[in-house]
């Protein structure tokens, strides 16, 4: 079967799902580029780190609208033309920009199903790339899944590999409701087998990435693959891990933590997202609310720390939980 | 001459690239018979036993339990008694012919093709195939429900060293094309008999397992001419199919759901592992295979007893038949009436059952399996005694 990056899967999910339904269109900053510029080159970027590139020669302009430097105008656009019956796919190029194009997302497309009496539709996605470790400081590093979580009328979704990121989009392209897509910075290179055929992954259901006896760590997005290292590090300690990748953060696969946690009686929850009212302590929450009397520790997260991203690359180091704390963790509650 | 063989890590499977060595039935210095249990692999799909491929003695254990060594990979040399090191060292450097010794021949460096064949309603469906060997004898390997070609890897290879072999994706599986239409065995026997004609026009030798013995039967009562034998592996349409089976199969969303239904297709539940169920739950995900499996399981599953028609074309079929069971089958409860027959030897055709195993004898049972199925196309061969044209 083909190796394809993050990149590539995400790519080829757009390029299938535009092939097969002439009413997704694609909407965002420099998603071809060159549009209204003098240089004349069209297709010129196909996005920041060219995950849309070549879209644009094979559907045309109608279909790959590069537009101004607007987030609201881009969320207003997609969110309208989804009630009208178009399947947009809209790009907001950093997730730390929502804060400028918050009300078509939270406050109008979240909410047209319920203040239109179930009459309205918007299949709208979102596609936004989230994460540190590329030392962009603090306004194109940060990690607001959890911001998005949060809202009801929204699903969100958050691929840690290839072959989740093509099957994760395709569905999200195939729902009748808003989804939120966070592809994390740090992953896009990262290559694994990746069917051709299209091929979609229900929401709400998790990876088990490695099954194990001691401990249960859920992760997601990138994380996913730094508590991998740590449970390789802890299984020569012969300390057995079982990895919960829950692919989507809502819905979330309440189900499988919950049935892993009743089986480890140990949890540890690592997010790259800020700790105060996030994903780790509502994972958290979940376990000690319905799993509690199987616990035999406390409950543990690793996450980033209570402050912005670090512009300086050592302290973004220290920022990003690491292999080493989140084995750190779970040999703390191992004693 | 030496004498000296090497044992080499198979490849079992398109996406087989490394095993591992879980034990070693003989250890460094004792004797061991061709044909004998050597060493348990496991791979990222399933366990399974490298046989020696030559008598002797195990001069040299090359790979320690524990280790993951990629395809063609020594793992051992089997010898005489007085060989000396200095040959075995040189034989081990020299790797000669990686692949063929532990019994592996060319389907190490196959590739499957696709072809694009007539199907039933005018347009066409893409099927892909995996063509072997060479040899005036053709054997074509049809899958079961929800399988696909890599169901023989245990068994291609092996009848690959004398004839030529093809094992196929049926519509709906692999990666076929997925348009199944009415979902019957007519329909699917339809493409498959235009994939015939496209790639092995002559008299072919069928060897089909459980969905995929209905198939072939209807491509044998469509054109008697083109089938020299065949072989079925817990047909079907000769029983009763568990409907547990079918809607644990169908229904699993979950890995660990998905193997309780996986657990049932063995003898031996180990063999059903959580990489074999993660590759089923990610072909269940693909664009038209959901529709296309509720289509086959409504047309072809739902009977209580033994298809007649099905019964009565056993009855008549003769000797290029053979028939074979696993006696632990969960799966497809054969029908005792043509057992019975077999055994009081009213009926023409031959008959194999395979105590230890489950519904996948070919897998459980993959050695007997290979002799038994190699036999029997040499018998009924153009080449046979009795078979001239």
């Amino acid at each position: 079967m083909p190796r394809k990056t993050v990149r590539e899967a995400i790519n080829e999910a757009l390029v299938q799902e535009m092939g097969r339904d002439p009413d997704i269109v694609i909407i965002g900053e420099d998603v071809a580029g060159g549009e209204g510029g003098s240089s004349g080159v069209e297709d010129a970027f196909g996005g920041v780190l060219g995950v849309t590139k070549g879209l644009l020669p094979r559907f045309g302009r109608s279909r790959v609208i590069d537009t101004p430097i607007s987030e609201s105008a881009i969320m207003g656009m997609a969110a309208g033309a989804a009630v009208t019956g178009l399947r947009p796919v809209a790009e907001l190029m950093f997730a730390d920009f929502f804060g400028v194009c918050f009300d078509q997302i939270y406050n109008q497309a979240a909410k047209f199903r319920y203040m239109f009496g179930g009459h309205a539709r918007t299949p709208l996605v979102i596609r936004s790339m989230i994460g540190a470790g590329y030392s962009a400081a603090a306004q194109h590093s940060q990690s607001p899944h959890s911001i998005f979580t949060h809202v009801p009328g929204l699903k969100v979704v958050m691929p840690s590999n290839a072959y989740d990121a093509k099957g994760l989009l395709i569905q999200a392209i195939r729902d009748d409701d808003p989804v939120i897509f966070f592809e994390h910075k740090m992953l896009y290179d990262l290559a694994d087998e990746v069917p051709s055929e299209p091929y979609a992954i229900r929401f709400g259901e998790a990876n088990f990435v490695r099954e194990g006896d001691d401990v249960t760590i859920v992760a997601f997005s990138r994380m996913v693959h730094i508590a991998a290292q740590a449970a390789d590090v802890l299984e020569r300690e012969g300390i057995s891990v079982e990895l919960i990748d829950p692919r989507t953060t809502s819905p979330l696969d309440e189900e499988s933590i919950l049935e892993s946690v009743r089986r480890t009686g140990r949890l540890v929850v690592v997010d790259e997202g800020n700790p105060r009212c996030g994903l780790a302590v509502d994972i958290a929450a979940l376990v000690a609310e319905h799993a509690f009397h199987s616990l035999k520790a406390p409950i543990r997260t690793v996450t980033a720390p209570h402050t912005p991203v670090p512009f300086a690359p050592s302290l973004e180091a220290a920022y990003i939980p690491s292999p080493a704390r989140v084995a750190e963790v779970v040999r703390e509650i191992m004693r | 001459m030496t004498g000296l063989h090497l044992v080499t890590m198979p490849k079992w499977g398109l996406s087989m690239e490394e095993g591992t060595l879980v034990a070693w039935h003989r250890q460094q210095g004792e004797t061991v018979a061709a044909g004998e249990d050597l060493i348990d692999v496991e791979t990222t799909k399933i366990t399974n036993t490298i046989e020696a491929s030559a008598s002797g003695v195990v001069r040299r254990v090359l790979v320690a339990p524990g280790t993951t060594a990629k395809c063609g990979t020594p793992l051992a040399v089997i010898g005489p008694a007085d060989a000396s090191d200095a040959d075995i060292d040189r034989l081990v450097a020299e790797r000669p012919d990686i692949g063929t010794q532990s019994g592996i021949t060319s389907i190490a460096a196959a590739e499957p093709s696709t072809i694009d064949v007539a199907s039933n309603h005018g347009g066409t469906t893409r099927i892909r195939y995996l063509d072997t060997g060479s040899g005036d004898e053709t054997i074509v390997l049809i899958h079961g429900f929800g399988g696909d070609l890599e169901s023989w890897m245990f068994n291609q290879p092996a009848w690959s060293r004398q004839h030529r072999v093809i094992a196929l994706d049926l519509p709906g599986h692999g990666a076929s094309g997925k348009a199944v239409g009415d979902g019957s065995a007519s329909w699917l026997a339809t493409v498959l008999g235009n994939l015939l004609d496209a790639i092995a026009p002559g008299p072919v030798h069928l060897v089909a397992h459980s969905f995929g013995a209905i198939v072939a039967r209807h491509v044998a009562q469509a054109d008697p001419g083109r089938v020299r034998s065949f072989t079925a592996l817990a047909p079907a349409d000769l029983g009763r199919v568990s409907q547990a089976y079918i809607e644990g199969f169908l229904g699993a969303r979950r890995r660990s759901e998905l193997m309780s239904a996986t657990a049932m297709l063995f003898a031996d539940k180990t063999l059903a592992t959580r990489d074999m169920a993660e590759a089923l739950l990610r072909y269940k995900r693909l664009d038209g295979v959901m529709p296309a499996l509720a289509a086959i399981d409504a047309a072809n599953f739902h009977v209580d007893r033994a298809d007649s028609s099905a019964t009565a074309w056993w009855r008549g079929i003769g000797a290029s038949a053979l028939l074979i069971r696993g006696g632990q089958d969960e799966v497809v409860t054969a029908d005792e009436a043509i057992w019975s027959d077999a055994d009081t030897a009213a009926a023409g055709f031959e008959t194999l059952d395979i105590a230890t195993a489950g519904h996948m004898p070919h897998l459980e049972a993959a050695d007997t399996i290979n002799a038994r199925v190699a036999a029997h196309v040499g018998q009924h061969s153009a080449a046979a005694p009795g078979n001239a044209a």
